[in-house]
């Protein structure tokens, strides 16, 4: 199977930035205090925005946009259309932070509502029942805890932790995003047999590597380093960015097998 | 409901590709790619083997109601089910997103290589059918073991010789939505179900 | 179709107002077309294979072949088109088409530095060179290459009598369809291999090949076709063939069994006296009495084989031990033969010369088992056995138990299968393949098949034997590529100078068979050129041959390097065509106009039409033979159809076409060629049987005078009836007259059955079973082919693929004592696991000249020309003793390895701007 880089590109942008701008705007639902979070918001605004970019230009032109209005309820135009609302959302809200202006409640209400469509599209473009191995639980287990993870990291790298309880709901989603890789991984090694010949690929083939050292080694094991640091170092604010870069490259490479695979 | 499709009698089947080389020519697929393409099927043990091939292609699945995974997928409705039953895909809304290509549990799409690319897959040549031609693969089976018609017309000389093979009309496991329509007729020998259903 | 992109397509579509949608892309709806484009089909004939006449149709749009399908009118193709046919537009306007004459600038060996020339520049440059050669070293230093031609080769035939050369008959014959002709000649008639599937064939017995993908002799469509109306079909052959997986019996034998294996069935059809009695009786020689105390005497047979002029007579010194009126009565007749005819209680003679039994045959009955005393004229008295008790001692040990043993098949298997096919009052012909011409002792094992034929009867039956084309006697004369009878047969004498005429003594006589059995050795020859001995060979005409396709190619190799002069004409830049001097532009089928008639029984008689008219400078093979004719001065005499000896004018490719259909005229009330193509372009395909009702259309010919050309009933044999015991074999080959079994030269067995100690080669190879998208070496370079069937490949069956390690698509080093060849491996169920079989006529059009990288895959590396059937000396070419391991390298460097690869793509048709 071809990767569709594009695709790959929308969903990694989508869940990293997704995260961040749950987290950013987590303490809004109250109160929104615009120019406290211009990092959060910005960073955000740029991922989705590259990971978009990328994927209309891999789709042709922007007018095939509005070709997927016509049948909404698909993952794939979920994901798309969502993603340009919630870039348009966000661009919205980082002009009138800039401004000065606070933020009605609604926005980010708003945002969390299209951010919950665009996570359960990517969810469907990947589950598909054409490839048994892959039509599980584990895929959307796996696209929001990346995403809150992910989120998480930014929310301490970009700002004190909100939460005081921080390590015990990041290590929840590390937990999340680690059960969902093995999930992954007995589901196509053990349960599903029928699917043999597309294990075979993952266990031999020459992209192995990308699965082992990308989403194992990297993406599962850099949060944990991070977690360790953060637990025995003051000054760990680094050890986040690493944290947050692991699950980064984590979430490429797992839907990049994924896209191989599928 | 029509639901047009496409019997392979693979009894009659030779393996001797005609039918992969007259879509090609027909429908300009490109080098590489398939819409229809020839699988074979060896078991057992020397010299009490058996073998057959299986002209594989879209199956055109599912009814109107119960549209398949391609059309389910599909973000901008390129693929449609016509009104005869055949799955087509219309290529001005084709965005070529692929979504489609892996939806199909049976890998009869194809992404084409263009600058815009676009799923394509098996038409039932319908620039032939319609016109009272035979589908460029139908017309060139050395063997006559292809055919299209009507399963729910029940004097469809296809859907008759489909009721007279009864149990020898073998069919992909329908999975997900996708629920086949197309099939083979197998006799005297074992269908062999492949490993991922397929 | 093929060159539109889909966009401009989409466009045009559009713009044009399709009244649907715009869909999917489809190729060529008659509804997308503007109506200001030209549309018309065009009726003609394939050759995408040289097998089988199939008839097609040709879409023209704009004066450009759009698109190609099968005519279902063809009584003998049932519409039948091929993967081959269907991609022949590609084939026609490939990039890489030779279009324009060419002279070489390097030496041979190297990159060449082709340089274009005219047409008259090479023409001119070879006569002078021919004829430079031909006084310097003599005729016979001038050779043909006969390959499969565009338009079959019969006219390059020519060049070489007009030269006045022994090597008219350069053909790959000896190792295909020679075997199976000469097999038919010495036991009932030339052409009686050929057996019509569409005549309705009760029994269908394959044996030893696969027309479903071959076409050889009867069309794909036409073999299913068959299979299903007929009531049974065995199939026996080592490897699971496609059709054959549906037949009800499929004997997998050893390879290179054949032979014991008919032999068992003879035994078995005498011991359940299911043979034809009556017909064996009468027609056959079974009755004659044969005596092992009496010296081989006999006559000299000169008998004019049915297409040959006088001088293409070559009599045969017939030597047998039938007894004869001379054996027994002094100045008694050498072709009258004994027989003891049990309503007198006498011994009677059949007299061979005219063809007669003695007196009313309703009140003889010729015993055709028993030993009779024969009181010589010497008066000794001698034991004399009929020939067929002969031959059923013969058979004697080929119990079904011991055959088994043999072929390593279950006993019951070959009863059953055997009993089937015998348990038809007339179940039909046996249809035998290339697998046993090409497994060593070819005539002895195809012999024994027609026996079986012959036994139960099925000679010129409805389904039986039924004889091709070249059975009407006019056959040649009407053809235009058999524009060989413009110039008169060559002489006895100088047939006997063709190379092997000396290493096998029936070789000048297999040239009076014409046709493709026409033969001369392909191996001795390349040995000649290099050694000079016994004559030198120092110039070639070659028209569309290929070195690599025959037997010890490296040998070839060498050969072609050492010749003087080369002059090929070809499609494409074959390694052949790049160790030639000159090469010339051949025509493709699509382009060619010429009379067709398809070999074997099913009796297809049209016309190639020329949809597409000649791309670049290419021309029909008969016109480049002509022109180059002459050129060289050689004056046209045509002995057959004028009688006026002034008209040596040469005719061009339109006379050649009026003349071929001259004698059709009133059989088809037509004028000229034009009316013979309208005719055909209106009511399709001829039935050649119609066409000639008395010629062929008749059942059982040998009871009138039709199968000879003498006037005398019977068969066209020494002894005028079917030949059990053949006398042909007998004077030429003694102990070869009746069935034998040999093993195959290379054989790790004995002759029953046991393994010998191993030389390290523990696999049996077969090669050359054929793609269906490939005829041998032609169209690697179409893209719908290729990417079809990628790579060579080489069967084997998984047992061995987990012994020596290797999965699916490795590459693997095929290894015997003359060399080792690289192939992938096709993992296959239906082969046994000491058995693999090979791809043939491998090359690499992809890599750069000369070489092409024939040598890599070639699996004609590995064929050794020493070992050959003692009778006609064909090749072994299957049955090779290997070794397979994995080949570490993995692929042959630079080769196309992916469908993806580019070069495919390049590859694509380039159609000239309008």
């Amino acid at each position: 199977m071809i990767i569709k880089w594009s695709l790959m590109a929308l969903t990694a942008g989508s869940t990293a930035g997704i995260g961040l701008f749950i987290f950013g705007s987590m303490n809004n639902f109250r109160e929104w205090s615009g120019k406290s979070y211009p990092f959060f918001t910005g960073t955000a605004f740029v991922l989705m925005l590259t990971g978009l970019v990328i994927h209309i230009m891999g789709l042709g032109t922007p007018s095939n946009l509005l070709g997927m209005l016509s049948h909404i309820t698909t993952g794939f135009s979920m994901a798309t259309i969502g993603t340009v609302l919630l870039v348009v959302l966000l661009f919205i809200i980082a002009i009138r932070s800039s401004m000065g202006k606070s933020t009605p409640k609604w926005m980010p209400i708003f945002g969390f509502i299209l951010s919950v469509c665009v996570c359960y599209g990517l969810s469907l473009v990947y589950t598909k029942a054409s490839r048994p191995a892959l039509n599980h639980w584990f895929i959307p287990l796996y696209i929001a805890a990346v995403t809150c993870l992910s989120g998480s990291y930014g929310h301490i790298f970009f700002r004190r932790p909100y939460f005081r309880s921080g390590a015990v709901v990041r290590f929840m989603f590390l937990a999340m995003t680690i059960s969902a890789v093995a999930g992954f991984l007995i589901n196509l090694k053990i349960i599903d047999t029928a699917d043999r010949y597309l294990n075979m690929q993952i266990i031999n083939s020459n992209m192995a590597w990308c699965f082992y050292g990308g989403t194992v080694i990297i993406g599962l094991g850099g949060p944990l380093m991070a977690e360790l640091a953060l637990k025995f170092s003051k000054r760990g604010r680094i050890f986040t960015l690493a944290g947050w870069i692991g699950t980064f490259i984590g979430s490429i490479s797992f839907f990049t097998i994924i896209n191989i695979l599928g | 409901m029509p639901r047009k499709t496409m019997i392979v009698d693979i009894n009659r089947c030779i393996g001797c590709l005609s039918c992969v080389v007259a879509c090609k020519a027909e429908n300009n697929v490109e080098i590489g790619k398939y819409w229809t393409w020839v699988e074979r099927e060896t078991s057992g043990v020397f010299p009490t083997t058996e073998m057959y091939f299986l002209p594989r292609g879209c199956f055109h699945c599912g009814d109107a109601k119960n549209p398949p995974e391609c059309i389910k997928v599909c973000p901008t409705s390129a693929t449609y089910k016509r009104g005869d039953g055949t799955v087509l895909i219309n290529h001005e809304l084709c965005i070529g997103c692929g979504q489609c290509v892996e939806a199909c549990p049976y890998s009869a799409r194809i992404l084409n290589s263009g600058a815009n690319p676009k799923a394509e897959k098996c038409t039932l040549c319908t620039q032939l059918t319609d016109n009272g031609e035979e589908a460029n693969c139908v017309q060139n089976c050395p063997g006559r073991a292809r055919m299209i018609g009507d399963l729910d017309n029940a004097g469809d000389p296809v859907t008759i010789a489909v009721k007279a093979a009864g149990d020898n009309l073998k069919r992909f496991r329908q999975i997900g939505s996708s629920n086949p329509n197309g099939g083979y007729i197998l006799r005297n020998l074992t269908w062999k179900p492949r490993a991922n259903n397929l | 179709m093929l060159e539109m992109n889909r966009r401009s397509f989409l466009k045009a579509a559009a713009a044009i107002g399709v009244a649907t949608p715009v869909l999917q892309f489809g190729g060529l709806s008659f509804a997308q077309n503007s109506p200001t484009d030209s549309i018309r089909k065009v009726r003609t004939i394939c050759r995408g294979c040289g097998k089988f006449e199939c008839s097609v149709w040709v879409t023209i749009k704009n004066d450009r072949p759009i698109k190609i399908t099968g005519d279902k009118l063809s009584h003998g193709s049932k519409g039948n088109c091929c993967s081959k046919a269907l991609a022949s537009i590609q084939t026609c306007f490939h990039p890489d088409r030779l279009l324009y004459p060419m002279k070489r600038t390097k030496p041979k060996g190297q990159e060449a530095g082709w340089v274009r020339i005219s047409w008259n520049e090479a023409l001119e440059t070879a006569a002078k060179k021919f004829l430079d050669i031909k006084n310097k070293y003599g005729a016979n230093s001038i050779r043909l290459h006969h390959g499969a031609s565009r338009i079959t080769s019969y006219a390059c035939q020519m060049v070489m009598q007009g030269l006045g050369s022994a090597n008219i008959g350069m053909t790959a014959g000896q190792v295909c369809k020679g075997p199976r002709a000469w097999a038919a000649a010495m036991t009932f008639f030339r052409g009686g291999n050929y057996v019509s599937l569409n005549d309705g064939v009760e029994c269908y017995v394959q044996w030893g090949g696969n027309t479903e993908i071959s076409n050889n002799y009867t069309a794909g469509a036409a073999t299913v076709d068959g299979k299903f109306k007929a009531k049974k079909h065995i199939v026996i052959g080592p490897r699971q063939q496609n059709l054959g997986a549906q037949a009800d019996y499929w004997l997998a034998l050893r390879p290179g069994t054949d032979g014991a294996m008919a032999m068992a069935w003879i035994k078995q059809i005498i011991d359940n006296k299911k043979y034809d009695a009556e017909f064996i009786t009468k027609w056959s020689n079974a009755a004659f009495l044969y005596s092992d105390a009496i010296a081989p005497s006999g006559f000299t047979w000169s008998y004019r084989q049915g297409m040959m002029s006088d001088s293409g007579i070559e009599p045969l010194d017939i030597k047998t031990r039938i007894v004869k009126e001379s054996d027994m009565v002094k100045g008694g007749s050498s072709q009258k033969y004994a027989f003891y005819d049990t309503v007198s209680k006498k011994i009677l003679f059949f007299d061979g010369a005219k063809a007669e039994w003695p007196g009313d045959y309703s009140k003889l009955k010729p015993a055709i088992e028993g030993v009779q005393t024969v009181t010589l004229a010497d008066g000794k008295k001698v034991k004399a056995v009929t020939v067929f008790d002969k031959l059923k001692a013969s058979v004697a040990k080929y119990t079904p138990e011991y055959t088994g043993k043999i072929c390593s098949l279950d006993p019951k298997l070959i009863k059953e299968a055997c009993n089937l096919y015998s348990s038809f009052k007339y179940g039909g012909g046996i249809f035998v393949g290339n697998g046993l011409e090409h497994a060593g002792n070819c005539i002895q094992s195809i012999r024994s098949v027609w026996l079986i034929s012959s036994l139960t009867g099925n000679i010129d039956t409805k389904g039986g034997h039924r004889g091709g084309d070249d059975n009407v006697d006019d056959h040649l004369k009407i053809l235009p590529y058999q524009a060989a009878t413009a110039i008169p047969d060559p002489e006895s004498a100088k047939r006997r100078e063709c190379p092997g005429a000396s290493a096998w003594p029936l070789m000048a006589w297999g040239l009076t068979m014409y046709s493709a059995p026409a033969i001369g050795d392909m191996a001795i020859i390349s040995d000649m050129t290099i050694t000079g001995k016994p004559y030198p060979i120092k110039a070639l005409f070659g028209m569309t041959g290929s070195f690599t396709q025959n037997a010890n190619a490296s040998n070839n190799y060498k050969a072609y390097k050492a010749l003087e002069f080369n002059f090929t004409a070809e499609i494409f830049m074959t390694p052949t065509a790049e160790l030639a001097d000159i090469v010339v532009p051949s025509a493709h089928w699509l382009e060619n106009e010429v009379i067709r008639a398809s070999q074997g029984a099913e009796g297809v008689l049209g016309a190639m039409t020329g949809p597409v008219k000649f791309q670049g400078e290419a021309w029909p093979d008969p016109e480049i033979c002509v022109q180059l004719l002459k050129k060289m001065n050689i004056p046209f005499l045509d002995p057959k159809l004028e009688t006026n000896p002034k008209a040596s004018v040469w005719p061009n490719m339109k006379e050649l076409n009026d003349r071929s259909v001259s004698l059709l005229h009133d059989r088809l009330g037509i004028k000229n060629w034009n009316d013979f193509k309208e005719k055909f372009q209106k009511q399709g395909v001829f039935d050649y049987k119609q066409v000639s009702p008395v010629e062929w259309g008749e059942y059982r010919r040998y009871e009138k005078t039709t199968l000879r050309n003498d006037g005398l009933t019977g068969f066209p044999t020494p002894t005028t009836r079917l030949e059990l015991l053949s006398t042909i074999l007998e004077s030429y080959h003694p102990g070869n007259e009746l069935p034998v079994y040999k093993e195959p030269p290379l054989s790790e067995f004995t002759e029953d059955g046991k393994k010998l100690r191993s030389r390290g080669y523990d696999i049996t190879l077969l090669t050359g079973v054929r793609s269906p998208v490939y005829f041998h070496s032609e169209t690697r370079m179409t893209p719908y082919c290729r990417e079809n069937h990628l790579l060579p490949r080489v069967q084997i069956n998984p047992e061995l693929a987990a012994k020596i390690g290797v999965k699916q698509g490795d590459w693997v080093w095929i290894e015997n004592h003359k060399g080792k060849i690289r192939q992938t491996v096709d993992i296959f169920h239906g082969i046994a696991p000491d058995v693999a079989s090979a791809d043939h006529a491998w090359y690499y059009p992809e890599l750069p000249g000369p070489e092409h990288g024939w040598h890599y895959s070639n699996v004609n590396v590995l064929v050794d020309d020493k070992y050959r059937d003692p009778i006609i000396g064909a090749n072994l070419l299957k049955t090779y003793p290997v070794k397979i391991y994995k080949a570490i390298e993995g692929a042959p460097e630079g080769i196309i390895t992916s469908v993806s690869d580019p070069r495919l793509k390049r590859w694509m048709p380039k159609f000239p701007a309008k």
